[in-house]
């Protein structure tokens, strides 16, 4: 434990606390959504809905007035959208939504070609924590409806296990010296997820419609409606890996998407909350 | 009991690749032998039940809402009948004539709608918590009284569950905040005594912070019942037992299949299946508590077999997303 605290003090470079100015420009958002895992080497089920999912996410997004970037689904989806080390993929835009299998890894694109963390003979992008550089641009939040990307063993409705989550610091780790961003939560799941078609899209309602609830708030409603309530799964367990800071108690589990806070390395020490809701009986 | 429900999901569920089921399938343990198990006092029949899809109209949908104080014009969408006021909805799917309503404002004790203010001020108060089990119990079962179900059968207490949040600081991983913000408590269709398990059989009253009423959902439709089906004893029925469930085991994908079975207890009650067309079929069934030793792990679980050889027990329709009620939709998982 005392590594741990090592790794997620970081001292990040502060700058002036002032206030936030709203976003100059449209928020935006980028899917990817996998239904066909056969076909292309498997390694898991074909999904039903996650294409639907992830389609109706940037179409809701973008009823909100958000930019709609990109869509990937089944055959353009690899794992250099993840991992990468450059300016592409997930790091453009303020939001990106997966849907399809998971682990806890992150996103599990499928074993096949069209898959493939090395298509066409090229750099081998494999999908795990430590390839994830989200916090070089614009990325602030990523949310998965996919099974587990924060499961840390724990099967109980207890507090987490820290050292295995650790890898997953790396997400918001800002040390490639780039001033330009930082990555707020990641919402996803610790538990497994349900084949629904309006995670997404009730995520978007809950959080930039009328709803109006935070980022995280509105993550463990929708999933309780989405994935519990509506269609009587035996239960779910959302969780949210997110930003904190304690010097001012400032947690953006608690931000809005309408306004979004700075940056976490604005204005001091970083430090990192783990929200989860125990709804029913989660399988694992 | 906590796994009742995943008797008629056990096929659905997706898992990892973490073995192969053993050669010559599943093995089943009848501590005592079928006699042990066998259900005294059965009928000789027991009738089959059918259920057409909803003809609910939009008056109906408007009157149910305003029970939950959700007024507003009816708006008609391809799968809901819906209403909305404030942070409040209120849904009734059209094939199924299934309700749903949440009042998220009331979940979070007034809050739902509350952002914190940022890195410049002060952090959001507490989340508000749910009254204690015994306290929340009293108030779903009033409410439960107060808009009993009408149609054929009572509604029975079946399980409580609950829904947690909590959150844990990276820089004190031992220290932890948790509230049980809503308790739900589910109450299933019983007909003569025998429990109706599935579709057509379900009220869930979700009891929320200062005993609010932040959630509702029910799925009781009248029953029509049809001809009567010769009923075979429970030990013939557990004969069927290993076939059913390699039977099921053929439908898993491997890491989730069921290697071992011990039985517990045998019940006769009821099952219900949604067809796609909306409508729906209430058959008796033999239900199989026990303990399933699953290549990932033990559970408790329900095995249905068939009571009345005329009405087979069947296998879960497959996902559909037109069909979001009943059956569940499989897991993500790899």
């Amino acid at each position: 434990m005392r590594n741990d605290f090592v790794a997620v003090s970081l001292a990040l470079v502060a700058v002036p606390s002032i206030l936030w100015p709203a976003p100059a420009s449209a928020l935006s958002i980028s899917t990817v959504g996998i239904n066909l895992y056969s076909g292309n080497g498997g390694g898991a089920p074909n999904l039903v809905n996650s294409d639907a999912d992830a389609n109706n996410a940037g179409s809701k997004a973008s009823s909100y007035g958000w930019n709609w970037a990109f869509a990937n689904n089944d055959s353009n989806a690899w794992g250099g959208i993840y991992a990468n080390s450059g300016y592409g993929g997930v790091n453009t835009q303020d939001m990106h939504y997966y849907s399809g299998h998971g682990n806890d890894l992150g996103p599990f694109l499928g074993d096949g070609a069209s898959y493939s963390d090395c298509p066409n003979g090229g750099p081998c992008l494999t999908t795990v924590p430590p390839n994830y550089n989200w916090s070089l641009d614009r990325l602030k939040w990523i949310a998965a409806n996919a099974c587990e990307w924060l499961y840390d063993g724990i099967t109980t409705n207890s507090p987490p296990n820290w050292s295995a989550l650790s890898p997953w610091y790396h997400v918001f780790n800002p040390s490639d010296g780039n001033p330009n961003g930082s990555l707020h939560a990641v919402l996803a799941a610790r538990s497994e997820t349900w084949d629904v078609t309006g995670m997404g899209s009730g995520y978007m309602d809950a959080t930039l419609g009328w709803q109006g609830e935070s980022a995280g708030q509105g993550w463990f409603d929708t999933m309780w409606w989405q994935m519990y309530f509506y269609p009587h799964s035996p239960g779910v367990e959302p969780a949210v890996l997110d930003a904190y800071q304690s010097s001012t108690g400032a947690d953006w589990f608690n931000e809005s998407l309408k306004s979004p806070w700075p940056d976490p390395d604005c204005c001091g020490s970083v430090e990192y909350n783990y929200h989860w809701d125990w709804i029913g009986t989660p399988s694992f | 009991m906590q796994r009742y429900w995943t008797l008629g999901m056990v096929m659905l569920l997706v898992g990892c690749q973490r073995g192969l089921p053993t050669q010559g399938g599943a093995e089943v343990r009848i501590p005592g032998g079928s006699e042990h198990f066998a259900v005294q006092n059965i009928p000789n029949t027991l009738p089959v039940y059918s259920i057409p899809p909803s003809t609910r109209d939009a008056g109906t949908v408007a009157a149910d809402a305003s029970v939950f104080g959700v007024r507003g014009d009816v708006q008609e969408g391809q799968r809901f009948s819906s209403v909305h006021l404030g942070t409040s909805w209120f849904l009734a799917e059209r094939k199924t004539g299934a309700e749903f309503y949440q009042d998220r404002d009331g979940l979070w004790g007034g809050m739902a709608s509350q952002t914190g203010p940022g890195p410049d001020g002060a952090p959001l108060g507490p989340i508000a918590a749910a009254p204690d089990l015994a306290a929340s119990r009293r108030m779903a079962d009033a409410f439960l009284s107060a808009h009993a179900p009408t149609g054929l059968g009572s509604a029975v207490f079946y399980r409580e569950n609950e829904m947690g949040e909590s959150v844990s600081n990276a820089l004190q991983p031992g220290m932890s905040e948790s509230k049980i913000t809503c308790r739900e408590f589910q109450y299933k269709r019983s007909i003569d005594g025998l429990v109706l398990h599935g579709p057509a059989s379900q009220i869930s009253v979700f009891v929320g912070p200062a005993g609010k009423i932040v959630g509702y959902f029910s799925d009781w439709p009248t029953l029509i019942a049809g001809g009567a089906v010769e009923l075979q004893g429970s030990s013939a029925a557990l004969g069927g037992m290993k076939a059913r469930i390699d039977h099921l085991n053929s439908l898993l994908v491997p890491g989730k299949r069921i290697l071992s079975f011990r039985v517990d207890k045998v019940a006769l009650g009821y099952v219900g299946y949604l067809n796609p067309d909306g409508s729906r079929d209430v058959i008796p069934t033999y239900a199989v508590l026990g303990q399933a030793d699953h290549e990932n792990g033990p559970r408790t679980e329900v095995i249905y077999l068939t009571a009345a050889p005329a009405a087979p027990i069947r296998d879960p329709e497959p996902p559909s997303p037109a069909d979001p009620v009943q059956p569940p939709p499989p897991p993500l998982a790899r």
